[in-house]
Order: C-alpha cells, then structure tokens, then sequence
C-alpha cells in the first residue's frame, strides 16, 4: 500500500517536472518584445522564466495558463462558437 | 442628454495607462452619440469621486477600467471604489462593464443579486500582452490592441443600442477573430505568443444578469 502511494508521489512529481519544462520551453521560445500583464503586474519573459522555476505562486498562474490552453486546444474548444 | 454614462480609468500604472488612453474611443463614441460622459480619469477615480457621481447623475452604465480581485474594483492607486457588502448597492438598476481581474465572481454575482441590470466582467484575471517597443505609444501597440479592441467593444456596442447580450457576443466574436489571427503567419512572433492569454481572457469573460438590459 504505501508502496503504491509512493509511486504515486513520484509518477505525480514526474508530471509536475515534465509540466514545467514544457512551460519553460514555450516561454523561453517566445519573442523578447512580448510583455505579459497579469493583474497589477508586469513580466519580461525573463521574469516569468524565474517565477515558473522558482514555482511561486506567479509561476503557479503562468503554467497553469499554458496548461489550460493547451488542454483547451487539444480538446478543440477554439473551434466551438462563441 | 438625459442618459449619462461614468467611465473609470486612473493612470498610476502602465497597464492602467493603456486601458486609460484605450478608453478615449469609448469617450469620443459616447460623445458623438450626446450621451453625457462622466469621465472620472487619472486622480479623479477615488471613492468619494465614484459615490458622488453615482449618486447625483445616476448613470445607466459604469464601466471600470483598473485593478481589482473578487471582491473590489479599484482606481487611482488601487484605491477601492467598489466593495463587496460596503457599497455595490451603487450600481443598482446599473449596467456594469469591470475591465478588471476576477470582479465578476463574488462581486460581480452580488451586484445581480442587488438588482444590477447587467454585470459583464472576468472570473479569472484579466491579462494584457504588450510590446516592450509601443510602451511609449499604446495606441499604436500590435499586441495589446488585439486585447483591448475586443473588450472596448462591451461598451461601444451597448452605446450603439446593442442589448448585454449582444455587447458580449460580439466581443466573444472578435476576440476569436484576434484569436485565429495570432494563430495565423500573418502574425507577428510576438503576437503569436500572447494567444494562451488572449484565450483565457476569452474563456473567463462573462455575462450575469438580464441579457436583454440596454443603455
């Protein structure tokens, strides 16, 4: 059983580990002009790099955009009506 | 001109800057159409300001540009203007534009149960992509004009006689235009980048209350 529960751990660490290179990787291939404002507050695209690297809650906000979007693209909502 | 409208929009920051010179196009529509303006711009989008001005002109519709959460709408250095159980009861019988994060939820949902007319607004914060080379200059700025456009169109459509309902669709609408283009080569890299943002700026815009509330 805690067997089990460990592997669970480690297979939701591994997800987790993978979610943020991915999220890094589009962010660090995006152009150097883009400027992101996410609520009150401004972010270079090195800035957001810190922020998902550090995993703060910031961080926590970009990957779930990228992630949320993609799941969406993959689904095919952007082909649903308004 | 017996139908007023009040538009927020302080400047104390450079997000709030863009949508303050954003808003002159709403502004110069509203007054081709003699519909009054109370243009509570820059200092002016205090508290006290808001009260007042509710109370005496009794506009029919608010539209708030500036930072907020679920549970206020700000203005000039973030100072609340509107706050969950203090004084939402202002935009009763109102139609309410918040282009501010998260004021939607908790307030926005308040507002309707306080007999607003319409509350149209975002559930998750609201996200603005820009150039670093138009800081200077954003009307002329390529990517934040594919955000700002859209919701520019709430208030515009609504001043042209669109029902909410309407208002919404076609600012749903345009934001899936914007959409498709940034996905398209005609994009710029750049533009290409902002479409995660520009898509849950879409998904999380919404419309609470009556549908079929116009100005």
């Amino acid at each position: 059983m805690n067997k089990n529960i460990g592997g669970q751990k480690t297979t939701d660490a591994k997800i987790q580990k993978d979610i943020r290179e991915l999220v890094l990787a589009r962010i660090m291939a995006a152009s150097d002009d883009l400027r992101v404002a996410i609520g009150a507050i401004e972010y270079t695209k090195k800035e957001m790099i810190e922020n998902v690297k550090e995993g703060n809650e910031i961080g926590k906000e970009i990957m779930e955009i990228q992630m949320e979007y993609l799941r969406d693209m993959a689904k095919g909502a952007i082909y649903q009506s308004p | 001109m017996n139908k007023a409208i009040l538009v927020t929009r302080p400047d104390h920051d450079l997000i709030t800057t863009y949508l303050f010179q954003w808003s002159e196009y709403v502004i110069n529509l509203a007054n081709k159409k003699r519909i009054k303006v109370l243009d509570l711009s820059s200092k002016k989008a205090n508290e006290k300001n808001f009260t007042s001005y509710i109370v005496k002109n009794n506009p029919i519709l608010v539209f708030f540009n500036g930072h907020g959460n679920k549970d206020i709408i700000a203005g000039y250095d973030n100072e609340p203007l509107v706050s969950i159980n203090k004084n939402e009861k202002l935009l009763e019988k109102k139609i309410v534009y918040a282009r501010s994060c998260d004021a939607a939820d908790n307030l926005g949902e308040l507002c309707i149960k306080n007999n607003t007319l319409a509350f149209i607004g975002y559930k998750k914060k609201y996200t603005i992509c820009y150039s670093h080379a138009s800081v200077n200059h954003p009307l002329q700025d390529d990517i934040a004009k594919l955000f700002i456009t859209p919701s520019n169109l709430i208030p515009i459509s609504l001043l042209k006689g669109n029902t909410a309902k309407d208002a919404y669709r076609k600012s749903q609408e345009s934001m899936a235009r914007n959409f498709s283009f940034v996905l398209s080569t005609n994009a710029t890299s750049a533009q290409r980048d902002s479409a995660p943002y520009l898509w849950i700026n879409k998904k999380y815009q919404v419309l609470l209350g009556d549908p079929n509330a116009s100005i």
